[in-house]
């Protein structure tokens, strides 16, 4: 049986018992009380509805811990209701929420015999609140710990296996002459390369990720993968260093030397792939290089411009130049604080 | 001629590590171990240069391996193989004294500059990027979060580690025996440890709260 449907049993059998024309359970949420649970002709509307702690039975019911009977309800829900009689859900010396009878207007009060009988059906509902709510928590722990013993086998096993494969292509690389033979080999290395970063990623996300500690990371890629989708550029990136130590002012620079340099490879270049390092030593340095044609249109040049500027602002420089592949090659460098 | 020793539980890690160092005629592959125990019962005798830690190890892990190394061989250079991000991987490297870490991704280039680097007795953490990481983890800590729980001792004890000293120049620091200082060390791997976890359930938890 499921949380809902114990409460919904709950109250309905409480209204029939205590002789009520509606029968509401409701759960704090900040300093209001929300209806979850209700019994009665004009259930569907009360369901979900919020009212105050302050100034109504069902408020001063759960503040004081002690039941209360009143000829209103007061506000939200006063008005289709009269007689009212609110009793806490208590679990110790906690209280969980409160359990409301109402009457149509001009029925009468509930008289005091009514009170034991709605205590008794609030004790049950806060019990299955109770057991409802150990559950969630248990089950997180159990998928906390789940994706930690994940997190460890892709780390301890599978990692480690695509790192020695890699290092060990790479070395058969360097006794390879043929150069057809050595470029797809090193093709190889870079998609491996690129399998391993996913799997990081990974590992990453099931850890939860310590506030904010790959936040820039994150940025950048997203930023790369945006301008480079579906454009037929390959994009190689690599990212070394504690990104995470880099001051704010920092990081919207980065992003928009990224956007514009990685931008215009895709828009100008005619370029087949290009490749984003940033290091994080004792500067920050971001260099973008594509294997293009190296021609910029006019436009090109306010775009750089802009980053020598954010460069110099921040004391760093910015240089461009023809790449070995014939396209451009460009290095944004600024000293960390 | 630079003697490298490995330690990484997974055989397969250290043959394509030693293939990629072999190849390079300054580098030399002068012995290797599975285990921290292992590699504490081979080093002393063989005193290589360079020892490739990985951090995760079946018998301990490689900060502490790292440290007990180095506090009975002072000339001993220790690069840190790990594949978790470069925060985790920097912090792990500071904390065993280490003289640079190496993310397992692949980069073959980087791992063997790293390692003549390292051989050479140049520290690849001396820089503003370290430094800024170790000022941060100074300030969440003194911050007093409910995550931060270390006692003024293990704070001073920190800053000792980030100065790169060695159990045993600790020891001598705090008028401490040299097991106590090992205990303080293990105490407080595991607080930042703990930290970080417990970092990372809360957000999940959080996460997840904002979804209901």
């Amino acid at each position: 049986m499921t949380e809902g449907e114990v409460l919904r049993l709950v109250v309905v059998r409480a209204r029939e018992l205590i002789g009520a024309d509606h029968v509401l359970l409701a759960l704090p949420e900040r300093d209001e009380l929300v209806v979850v649970a209700g019994a009665g002709r004009a259930e569907a509307a009360f369901d979900g509805r919020r009212f105050p702690v302050d100034g109504t039975i069902g408020g001063a019911a759960f503040r004081t811990g002690k039941p209360r009977r009143s000829v209103t309800p007061g506000p939200g829900l006063d008005e289709e209701s009269g007689a009212s009689l609110a009793v806490p859900l208590r679990l110790g010396d906690a209280v969980l929420g409160v359990l409301i009878a109402l009457r149509d207007k001009g029925k009468p009060v509930f008289s005091a015999d009514r009170v034991p009988l709605a205590t008794g059906f609030a004790e049950q509902a806060a019990l299955a609140v109770h057991t409802a709510r150990e559950q969630v928590r248990r089950h997180e722990l159990d998928l906390l710990n789940e994706r930690d013993r994940i997190a460890g086998e892709l780390h301890d096993h599978v990692i480690q296996r695509l790192f020695a494969v890699g290092l060990s292509l790479q070395t058969l690389g360097r006794s390879i002459e043929a150069p057809e033979l050595r470029r797809r080999l090193t093709d190889c290395v870079e998609d491996l390369q690129e399998v391993v970063r996913e799997i990081r990623g990974t590992i990453f996300d099931l850890h939860g990720d310590p506030a904010g500690a790959t936040w820039l990371r994150r940025r950048l890629q997203q930023a790369i993968d945006e301008l480079t989708d579906g454009t037929g550029v390959r994009a190689i990136v690599r990212m070394s260093g504690p990104l995470s130590v880099v001051p704010p002012e920092l990081a919207a620079h980065a992003e928009a030397v990224v956007r514009e340099a990685v931008g215009n490879t895709v828009r100008h270049a005619k370029a087949r792939s290009v490749t984003v390092a940033v290091a994080v030593e004792n500067e920050l340095s971001i260099g973008v290089t594509d294997d293009g044609t190296g021609r910029s249109p006019e436009s090109v040049h306010s775009g750089l411009a802009a980053l020598a500027a954010r460069a110099a602002d921040a004391g760093g420089t910015l240089h461009v130049q023809a790449s070995p592949e014939g396209g451009t090659s460009l290095l944004w460098s600024v000293p960390l604080p | 001629m630079i003697g490298v020793f490995l330690v990484d539980d997974h055989e397969v890690v250290r043959r394509g590590v030693a293939h990629l160092l072999e190849a390079d005629p300054e580098l030399e592959v002068v012995g290797e171990a599975g285990t921290a125990a292992q590699a504490m019962a081979r080093i002393p005798a063989l005193r290589p240069d360079v020892a490739v830690l990985d951090v995760r190890l079946p018998d301990g892990n490689g900060v502490e391996l790292c440290r007990d190394l180095r506090s009975r061989l002072p000339g001993l250079h220790c690069l840190m193989l790990t594949s978790f991000t470069d925060e985790q991987a920097m912090l792990d490297a500071i904390l065993a004294g280490a003289g640079g870490y190496v993310i397992k991704d692949i980069d073959g280039v980087r791992l063997v500059s790293a390692v003549r680097d390292v051989g050479s007795g140049l520290s690849l953490l001396d820089n503003r990027a370290a430094a800024a990481l170790m000022a941060k983890l100074r300030a969440d800590v003194a911050a007093d979060g409910p995550l931060a729980g270390l006692s003024d001792r293990e704070r001073e004890l920190l800053g000792f580690i980030s100065d790169g000293l060695t159990n045993r120049q600790i020891a001598a620091r705090m008028n401490l025996a040299e097991k106590t200082v090992k205990n303080y060390v293990s105490r407080l791997l595991t607080k930042l440890g703990m930290q970080r976890r417990t970092q990372a359930a809360v957000l999940a938890t959080r996460l997840r709260g904002q979804r209901r």
